[in-house]
């Protein structure tokens, strides 16, 4: 998602711990709390107020369940707040769930992730909460032999205002699917082709569409790096 | 809600109290052969648990969250090293939060130390060459005196974690040597007549193996280490094998068994699969067991009567 509230746009200075859980799954929390910082192409949320109460902070819980020896659960639910530059509180909340399959015997040539999320912005202006932008996605990867992945996509945004298909002015509700094609000839290499149409409603008429095909090529050189599961 | 916290609070302090007593060292490895070889050493005071079954490729073991639980609370950590586990381990070592196994701690313990190390890469290693492992071929668990070698060195950190009972640990260790030698004793007998023989391997894990009973490793299914072959590969290796006549293609449970039965076929040979790694195969639960049953199909095959386990 263009528009997306990732953590990944929220990694400056902070205090940040994480906790494994003594549950007998795989349950993690993280908290943290961070500077402060306005609105801008890497930080989506805005944070920016100056008030010297303003400590926005993170909240994450993952769990991870073995549905069986090559299958795996995990949900996660995220919070994050802060204070805006207009000095209201600015949130957003998260949830996630991802299945994985990866075969023991065939780790590296089979398997399948099955992947959704759901997120919303919102504010609290007066002691009321407003809900902002809101949206999801869902996708499947599947693994055909050890060269080649693909995968399905869709997403959708409501009352978005800073993807592409707008102006900035009006917000609405963007839709996209996608298919993809990955080869990888090695550990270190790959080649990722993606078509994908959006469809966009403004609520007031207009429906631009969007087709992209997008290539990504990617070569690592160096040390082997470890596999994120 | 509150009956839920309550019921919450109860089995957190259940699990608290279900921790194993403090006598007993939990070990856990990063290959099968190694919770095998520190089973036998620790005897009754240790419990030894493999993250990579044996049938499972060590060097892909899937960085799941559920291991980084399963160390949590683990005593001794002991890794294949020369990097066998690099694609894995340094997620799930630091992600169990156990500040007592990782690499550095007391209770890390690097299996591959005091192994003579084969197949080194001399100058720099391209990445041109596959996922080719710079420290040398860390399969070294594929020749029975290596895993002496590990018994002695697990003895010792044993016996440095748990003190009260070294002397059990050092006997353990003396008989796990001793059942070795008169097993090996086996094994070289049955590969006697073998000697000088060539077989083509999936990928190089058999160099430790053909040393010790003196094979010939004509070749690769791989063209390089990770890369799986292309049909033109296939083709060129088969017929180099018909033209040396070379009879054997081996690769383990874990690997793609097509490429293995198409170049055997097209080179007149055949292939059989056969675990490197305990529990890799039905009936081979221990490092002893292992042996004997890829001896025997090792032999079997070269002896052109069987195809081995399979
Ligand atoms: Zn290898």
């Amino acid at each position: 998602m263009a528009n997306s509230i990732g953590e990944e746009g929220f990694k400056d200075a902070g205090l940040e711990a994480a906790w494994l859980t003594p549950l007998p799954w795989f349950a993690e929390l993280t908290g943290g709390v961070y500077q402060g910082i306005g609105v801008d192409d890497d930080h989506p949320l805005d944070f920016g107020s100056s008030r010297h109460d303003n400590v926005p902070f993170l909240g994450h819980f993952k769990n991870q369940f073995d549905l069986n020896d090559a299958t795996t659960l995990e949900l996660g639910q995220s919070f994050i707040q802060g204070r805006g530059s207009d000095a209201d509180l600015h949130n957003a909340f998260g949830a996630d769930l991802t299945i994985r399959n990866v075969p023991l015997k065939n780790a590296n040539r089979r398997g399948w992730i099955l992947m959704g999320e759901y997120l919303q912005k919102g504010s609290r202006v007066g002691g009321a909460y407003h809900q902002e932008q809101h949206g999801g996605y869902a996708s499947f990867q599947v693994r055909l032999s050890q060269v080649w992945w693909m995968g399905v996509r869709g997403e959708q945004a409501r009352d978005c205002t800073t993807d592409f298909l707008f102006d900035g002015a009006v917000p609405g509700k963007v839709t996209r699917g996608s298919v993809n094609v990955a080869w990888m000839p090695s550990e270190f290499s790959f080649v990722r082709l993606e078509y994908s149409r959006a469809n966009a409603d403004d609520g007031h008429g207009a429906k631009p569409t969007d087709d992209r095909i997008m290539a990504q090529l990617s070569y690592t050189i160096g040390y082997h790096p470890a596999h994120a599961y | 809600m509150k009956s839920l916290i309550r019921s919450l609070c109860v089995s957190i302090l259940g699990l608290l109290a279900s921790v194993p007593s403090f006598a007993d060292l939990k070990v856990a490895t990063s290959l099968s052969d190694l919770a095998s070889v520190a089973q036998f050493v620790g005897g009754k005071h240790v419990t030894a648990q493999s993250l990579c079954p044996g049938y499972a490729d060590p060097h892909f073991v899937p960085a799941k969250p559920s291991l980084m639980n399963a160390i949590q609370h683990a005593d001794v950590f002991v890794s294949t090293g020369l990097e066998l586990d690099a694609g894995w381990l340094p997620l799930v070592l630091p992600g169990s939060r156990n500040p007592n196994i990782q690499q550095g701690a007391k209770g890390f313990v690097d299996a591959s130390d005091g192994i003579t190390v084969l197949e080194k890469p001399t100058g720099t290693v391209s990445r041109a060459e596959g996922d080719i492992h710079p420290l040398g071929n860390p399969h070294y668990y594929a020749d029975p005196k290596n895993l002496e070698i590990v018994a002695s060195h697990l003895a010792d950190v044993f016996s440095r974690r748990d003190p009260a009972n070294a002397a059990e640990y050092a006997a353990n260790a003396k008989a796990f040597q001793e059942r070795m030698e008169s097993s090996l004793a086996k094994w070289e007998k049955a590969m006697a007549p073998y000697k000088g023989a060539s077989i083509v391997t999936y990928h190089p894990n058999f160099v430790y193996f053909a040393d010790r009973f003196g094979l010939k490793l004509f070749g690769t299914v791989e063209p390089k280490p990770g890369i799986p072959p292309s049909p033109h590969y296939v083709n060129e290796l088969a017929e180099s094998m018909r033209k040396a006549g070379v009879k054997v293609v081996v690769y383990q449970p874990y690997y793609n068994a097509d490429p293995n039965e198409q170049v055997a076929k097209r080179a007149g040979a055949i292939a059989v699969e056969v675990a490197t790694e305990a529990g890799g195969l039905p009936g081979n639960d221990d490092v002893f067991a292992k042996f004997d049953v890829l001896v025997s199909s090792v032999a079997g095959a070269l002896s052109g009567k069987s195809g081995g386990a399979r």
